[in-house]
């Protein structure tokens, strides 16, 4: 509108100047009911001649009365202090929120001018403040004078201080995480991170801080304790920190699968759609559970759609990628790769390491980076180092023995004995499973070729079916067409050798093994 | 003007209207009663601009006119009179009532000059005289009366798909009702002084009213309850009402289980010696024979009563209330158990009635010096 153009005036001179005007004219119980009392909140120049007015009232009453008794004189007043034709609206109470810090300094000028030193010849009026204005004046700044009321009686706290809202949202965070069955240990900060698992760890954080608007869903899959749960329950635990009043929904696969199974035989299904289709956050763990369950899958694919539909988030893990999850539905898996994908490989040494320092610094045990060491280098999954953690506390608390390295050897000869579940798998699922993770032919690794990639690709299986399958050299040879246990020596040495210093290699391999004990199982 | 009334009917409707004639009027005249004979409707009006009441009553109309008289004097010569009949009539700036054996005649101003009475709009409400008793008797105690947090003197009535829930808190102590049993076509949320509803309910009762209607106007910013004789107009209090919900404790570790009666008497002897002392009183939950209710004054002395039959489930410990947001909650009551849930001496304690589940009173404890 050509409103736009014209240069408009400065509400607060304005609203003095009518006060100025008016107070002449009116006497003080007058002027501070019918004009302090409802105050100037706009003044809109429409062109050269015309200007509009509104003016707010705190009720109807002030209003009808203000626009009956004294409209003309009000028009008056502003037609000569703008000097053009003026149009005065009315109106009630609601100040809009924009508005309100310029109407709020208006209105703050109409509660000092009665007291303003500069102002001598005004006279305060007692009843104008502690009757009628007093409450109007505090409501204006309500929010910022909320926590520095002085209480009426001593020594007792506010409800709303900030210290008891404060209190009682971390109680209410806490009852949430029982609730939900989030463990509170398995935040962020007690997850230790390197270059195995900072992609996840990364886009855990940024799902976490904005449910349903970064990476929906998040899948995050990875062998057996590389920290999958750990960053699935520290998702949810943030989530929940930053507002505990979201509906989190935490289950396993197959805690999923029994709640369905429990619905259809109490014909409670509709219960079932209830719950888990009015999640803002839907954590499933080990997802892999639900493969081959044809009902439950159903289930689960339209519980997925209902909840990507209505933009909750949605996180999974797995043990292994979607498409590696034998008997899951096509659109499942589809809508699995949709979002991101994450793989979490096997901690490294140093990783490991990170991993029992702040495990052990939470349980309060003293523990030495060398020792820490030396119990990385012999455990290699996360979830063993928390076990190996537990008999350290067990031996220190009931047997009251002190840490150390001896303590440690012999806790840990135990461990490693029982060490990670043997690869039962026939020597050719090895060659396959290591031609499709390299993306080549089976028949090639097995053949003569050079190429670089090819043999780093035989190497390696002749590696895993030495070093997991125990296979003996010569037997492997013949898988290759027909070498010598020398050259397979050979491939076991120098594999062993490079995985020690090159990561990719070490990486590649404990992918291999897991998808190779998930295949055993 | 020139009219006859009865002043039985003029007593009652003085009556209804005196809560509104403010004690410090912003302007003169609202300290004075507007009296309007017109169209045969003889009606009184009293207000200070944010809450007003206007009474009819019948009257034979002979002449009509508008006058407006000082409230106090008014409503103090009518009540002095015996029942009967009264003529009110006024010439100039007298109105002259005369019963059969009394002539007075009071100062008056011409009725143009008091503010005129808002009318009735909005989207019309109606709530059952039950639940403004509930309210009184349960929500009203708990709201403020200082107007140095003005939001605080409202009840905050929040009408949902799930019913209505009332609010009322001073900031020491919140009380929520909920009735499940009110349905609303529009959620809406209104906060209306606490006297206002105190108000209502006073005149629901005294005119036998099993429901009170009212409209409500999110524009005006105003409600207005009708009866057929009497109307209530009262703005609404603007601004946020505090996070009530966020301070509602949900998990405790303590539960203490307790005759309403039991504790009542134990507090309100309590209570004596605690006078001096803020009427702070303290809660021993940590001895094998009972609850022990303690106050103490270094000036009267210290008392100590026992309840044997309370049941104290979890930890042992001690907290301290102001006695009075206790006995506003326990007065009510008599055969009733309540149950109080704790966490500890520092954080907001839940009252519960078992006869009351839809009721919740949650008080903050002080801190105890020990």
């Amino acid at each position: 509108m050509t409103s736009q153009n014209v240069v408009q005036p400065d509400l607060e001179d304005v609203w003095q100047n009518y006060c100025q005007q008016m107070q002449d004219q009116l006497s003080p119980a007058v002027f501070n009911t019918w004009i302090l009392s409802n105050p100037l909140t706009s003044v809109v120049f429409l062109d050269p001649q015309a200007a509009t007015i509104t003016i707010t009232s705190p009720t109807t009453f002030h209003s009808t009365n203000l626009k009956k008794n004294f409209h003309d004189q009000i028009k008056r007043v502003f037609e000569n202090i703008l000097e053009r034709s003026c149009q005065v609206n009315y109106q009630v109470g609601e100040i809009s929120h924009s508005s309100r810090s310029r109407s709020g300094g208006a209105r703050q000028t109409s509660q000092s001018t009665p007291f303003s030193s500069s102002s001598p010849n005004q006279i305060p009026n007692p009843s104008f403040t502690s009757n009628n204005n007093s409450d109007r004046v505090s409501t204006t700044h309500q929010t910022s004078s909320w926590q520095n009321v002085v209480p009426n009686s001593p020594r007792v706290e506010d409800l709303f201080s900030e210290h008891s809202l404060h209190s009682a949202a971390e109680d209410r965070f806490q009852a949430q995480l029982r609730g939900v069955g989030l463990r509170p240990d398995y935040t962020f900060e007690t997850f230790a991170v390197s270059t195995s698992n900072e992609m996840a760890h990364a886009a855990a954080t940024a799902v976490s801080n904005r449910p349903g608007q970064s990476y929906n869903p998040l899948f995050l899959y990875g062998g057996v304790g590389v920290g999958k749960t750990h960053l699935m329950h520290a998702i949810g635990n943030n989530i929940l920190r930053n507002n505990p009043d979201i509906k989190i929904l935490y289950c396993t696969g197959e805690e999923f699968t029994n709640d369905i199974v429990h619905a259809i035989q109490t014909k409670k299904a509709r219960d079932f759609k209830e719950r888990y289709r009015h999640a803002n956050v839907l954590l499933l763990d080990d997802v892999q559970f639900i493969a081959g369950k044809n009902a439950v899958q159903e289930e689960f694919f339209h519980t997925f759609n209902a909840l990507i539909k209505q933009l909750s988030q949605i996180v999974l893990t797995s043990d292994r990628p979607p498409h590696e999850i034998t008997l899951l539905e096509d659109r499942l898996r589809s809508r699995f790769e949709a979002g991101l994908m994450i793989d979490i490989q096997q901690p490294s040494f140093e990783l490991r390491t990170a991993i029992v320092l702040v495990k052990t610094k939470a349980q309060n045990i003293p523990f030495s980076i060398d020792q820490a060491k030396l119990v990385a280098s012999k455990v290699e999954s996360a979830r063993k180092i928390e076990g190996v953690i537990t008999s350290i506390r067990s031996e220190m608390e009931l047997k009251h023995r002190q840490i150390n390295t001896e303590m440690l050897e012999e806790l840990l000869a135990v461990e490693v004995e029982s060490k990670r579940p043997q690869i039962k798998v026939p020597p050719a699922d090895v060659i396959k499973t290591v031609a499709n993770h390299y993306k080549v032919k089976q028949s090639s690794i097995k053949g003569h070729s050079r190429v670089k990639r090819l043999v780093t690709a035989r190497h390696v299986s002749m590696y895993l079916m030495k070093q997991e399958l125990s296979m003996p050299l010569t037997e492997i040879g013949k898988w290759f067409a027909g070498r010598d246990h020398t050259s397979v020596l050979h491939a076991v040495r120098k594999i062993n050798k490079e995985s020690v210093i090159n990561e990719n290699l070490q990486q590649d391999i404990s992918a291999l093994c897991t998808t190779l004990s998930a295949v055993s199982r | 003007m020139k009219n006859k009334v009865l002043q039985e009917n003029l007593q009652q409707s003085l009556g209804y209207v005196q809560k509104a004639i403010p004690s410090r009027p912003a302007l003169p005249i609202l300290s004075s009663v507007l009296i309007t004979a017109q169209e045969s409707v003889f009606s009184i009006v009293a207000t200070d601009l944010y809450f007003g009441i206007k009474a009819s009553l019948p009257a034979a109309i002979e002449d009509a006119g508008k006058v407006v008289v000082p409230g106090k004097e008014l409503k103090e010569i009518i009540q002095s009179l015996p029942p009967g009949e009264l003529n009110l009539s006024s010439k100039k700036n007298l109105l002259q009532i005369s019963s059969q054996r009394t002539k007075s005649s009071i100062q008056c101003q011409v009725g143009e000059e008091y503010p005129q009475f808002p009318e009735a709009e909005g989207e019309k409400f109606s709530l059952p005289t039950q639940v403004l008793n509930v309210l009184s008797e349960k929500v009203l105690k708990s709201v403020s009366t200082d107007q140095t947090r003005p939001i605080l003197t409202g009840v905050m009535m929040d009408f949902s798909n799930k019913g209505l829930r009332v609010v009322g808190t001073d900031g020491f102590r919140l009380a929520i009702a909920d009735f499940s049993e009110i349905q609303v076509s529009n959620p809406n949320t209104l906060i209306i002084p606490g006297k206002v509803i105190d108000e209502v309910r006073r005149i629901a009762i005294q005119k036998n009213k099993e429901s009170v209607d009212f409209y409500f106007s999110e524009e005006n910013k105003q409600v207005f309850f009708s009866f057929e004789d009497v109307e209530i107009f009262s703005r609404l209090i603007d601004g946020e009402f505090p996070p009530y919900q966020k301070i509602i404790p949900q998990d405790f570790e303590n539960k203490i289980e307790v005759q309403a009666a039991d504790l009542h008497e134990q507090i309100k002897r309590a209570l004596i010696f605690a006078k001096d002392s803020s009427g702070i009183i303290q809660i021993h939950y940590d001895d094998p024979s009972g609850l022990i209710i303690k106050a103490e004054s270094p000036s009267i002395g210290s008392f100590e009563g026992l309840i044997d039959s309370a049941k104290v489930e979890g930890q042992q410990g001690v907290i301290a209330f102001n006695a009075r947001y206790l006995i506003d909650f326990l007065q009510p009551l008599s055969e009733e158990v309540i149950s109080i849930s704790l966490s500890g001496a520092l954080k907001p304690a839940k009252f519960k009635v078992s006869s009351a589940p839809n009721f919740q009173y949650i008080v903050m404890p002080f801190r105890v010096n020990s």
